[in-house]
């Protein structure tokens, strides 16, 4: 990993803005680069009698009334010290309604990963998730906030599909046709295009934090220990201990449960959209990280082949599996101007 | 006796129309109909239309045993006497935000005032028109005149109240609705006074064909627009 503060040419214009329930990922060109910019979506409200300590350990914060407000990394490494959980503003990829303390954060958070537009109203894609077909909830609220607290840091908001935006990111030498799951943190996303058009997309309400409540339960541990061990990284193939077992049984679980519902979606729609060749099935997010996860992937998938209705050429990881979503609103973006 | 929690509206129609968007409603005369007293509170057409007596409104909890709202001499104090404070009254309703239901009511007030003499100005123009053209104009009847009014009082509200939200107090949080918003968010979500110098990570990777990319999904996107066959 790189910083790339001492680049001083000018950005191109426009910027992509993945909003994930782990993570705030922005993305902007600049002379035949990428600089992503990331903020852990977490926060921590302390007593203002932590004050002193953060200011001795160099820990950024706000101030609010009686309170201070750790945001970010920091939060989650504050919170390890005060032996508490950090507070999440997307619940399950969702900005709760009512949490107005979430907004305020999440405002700050925006703010700070977009940065100054290079001129005003600079396009700004940001990701929306699907509607999520195995929950009654609905992404309006999501959208409505996100597209005011985007506008109100410069720039014209626009929103995008979240699955989609994989699509624009990974499958532009297959004139962006294919089959994307963006598994996150809160919920998978999958979509799938032919020539950039939408066929269908959806959304399940479970995603990696599903698999660690899960996993977590099954051992008799704690969701942010079992968490912490996913983030360390584990073969998924070979997985050592009854943690990792635990975790490799719900992943399974997550990656047949995404598959049985982009089948039955698929069922839904296939009269109205005809497939003209076999598509590439492109995986991506926080939750596809753990090693050999495509191959796992791919001998969940060979099991229930026969019943899948779609055709795949072939299963293959996104280029930069945390920076995918952020990237394919980027080259959204970047298509609005003619430069 | 138990006390009466206020849940719902009881809105009956007192005029020959009365129209009501923002709640979904079209009544006639005589005709009652419930509404949620959270979405009732925060209907403009509701309350426009209350205060030109062109709907009865009660607050009210529906059961199968219907009771008839308190008469009004119960709840004026009488001469002479100190009024009786009550001791479980309505918790005043604040939407989020922070604006308070009083507040928008005097607001709304405002705005009503202001489509009222809109209104007057379009009558003293209609009625010019009928003495021109008598014969070319149509009557100007009572269901005509009340449709206009509710037209004209719902317009001047979504113009006015939308403007009068939007323009509100200088820094502080305002409220604002369109129409594919049908909660509200508030404004001034990020602020430019607080200070905002996180920690963020910095990462550089090669673009690849990103331009490239671009390029070809405006191609595509054109030629779906354009109708272009490939």
């Amino acid at each position: 990993m790189s910083t790339d503060k001492s680049d001083k040419t000018k950005p191109n214009r426009g910027v992509g803005l993945d909003l994930g329930t782990m993570n705030i990922v922005s993305a902007r060109s600049r002379s035949g680069k990428v600089d992503f910019s990331r903020i852990r979506d977490a926060f921590l409200d302390l007593d203002i009698s932590a004050k002193k300590m953060l200011k001795l350990s160099g820990v950024s914060y706000i101030e609010r009334g009686e309170n201070i407000v750790v945001i970010g990394d920091a939060a989650m490494e504050m919170a390890n010290v005060f032996g508490r959980e950090a507070r999440r503003p997307l619940s399950r990829g969702l900005v709760a309604a009512g949490e107005v303390e979430a907004l305020e954060v999440l405002g700050v958070m925006v703010k700070n990963v977009l940065g100054a537009p290079v001129e005003p109203n600079e396009v700004c894609y940001f990701c929306v998730p699907a509607a999520p077909v195995d929950e009654d909830r609905d992404v309006v609220y999501h959208r409505g906030v996100f597209e005011r607290i985007v506008t109100e840091c410069g720039y014209k908001a626009i929103s995008s599909n979240e699955a989609m935006a994989i699509i624009y990111s990974e499958t532009a030498n297959e004139g962006f046709s294919g089959l994307a799951i963006s598994f996150g943190s809160g919920m998978c996303n999958v979509a799938l295009a032919v020539n950039g058009i939408e066929g269908f997309s959806f959304s399940v309400a479970r995603g990696g934090d599903w698999i660690d409540e899960g996993a977590a339960r099954a051992v008799g541990s704690t969701r942010s220990r079992i968490c912490a061990l996913k983030e360390k990284g584990f073969d998924l193939l070979a997985p050592v201990g009854r943690e990792q077992e635990a975790l490799a049984l719900y992943y399974k679980s997550l990656i047949e449960y995404c598959l049985e519902t982009t089948a039955r979606e698929f069922l839904r729609i296939k009269d109205k959209f005809s497939l003209p060749k076999a598509v590439p099935f492109v995986v991506s997010g926080g939750t596809s990280l753990p090693t050999n996860f495509v191959p796992f992937l791919t001998s969940v998938w060979s099991r229930m082949k026969k019943k899948f209705p779609l055709e795949v050429s072939e299963v293959r990881h996104a280029s930069d599996p945390m920076n995918a979503v952020a990237r394919g609103l980027l080259v959204l973006a970047l298509q609005e101007y003619d430069d | 006796m138990t006390e009466l929690r206020v849940t719902e509206l009881r809105v009956e129609c007192m005029a020959d129309r009365a129209e009501m968007p923002d709640l979904g409603l079209s009544l006639r005369r005589g005709q009652v109909a419930w509404v949620p007293a959270d979405s009732g509170a925060k209907s403009a057409c509701l309350r426009a239309l209350r205060d030109i007596r062109a709907v009865s409104v009660v607050s009210a909890q529906r059961c199968s045993a219907m009771r008839s709202p308190p008469p009004p001499s119960f709840r004026l104090a009488r001469k002479g006497t100190t009024p009786r404070v009550p001791t479980s009254g309505p918790v005043p309703v604040v939407v989020q935000g922070g604006v308070p239901v009083e507040e928008l009511d005097a607001r709304i007030e405002q705005a009503v005032a202001g489509a009222v003499d809109k209104l007057a100005d379009r009558l003293v123009a209609a009625l010019g028109q009928q003495r021109t053209a008598p014969a070319s104009s149509a009557p100007l009847n009572e269901e005509a005149l009340s449709r206009a009014v509710a037209d004209a009082v719902s317009q001047a509200l979504s113009q006015q109240v939308g403007g009068a939200l939007r323009s509100g107090g200088g820094g502080s949080r305002a409220l604002v609705s369109g129409p594919e918003e049908p909660v509200y968010i508030p404004s001034g979500i990020v602020s430019s006074e607080t200070a905002t110098d996180l920690q963020v990570t910095a990462q550089a990777t090669d673009a690849g064909d990103l331009a490239g990319a671009a390029s070809a999904l405006r191609k595509t996107r054109t030629r779906k627009t354009t109708g272009t066959p490939e």
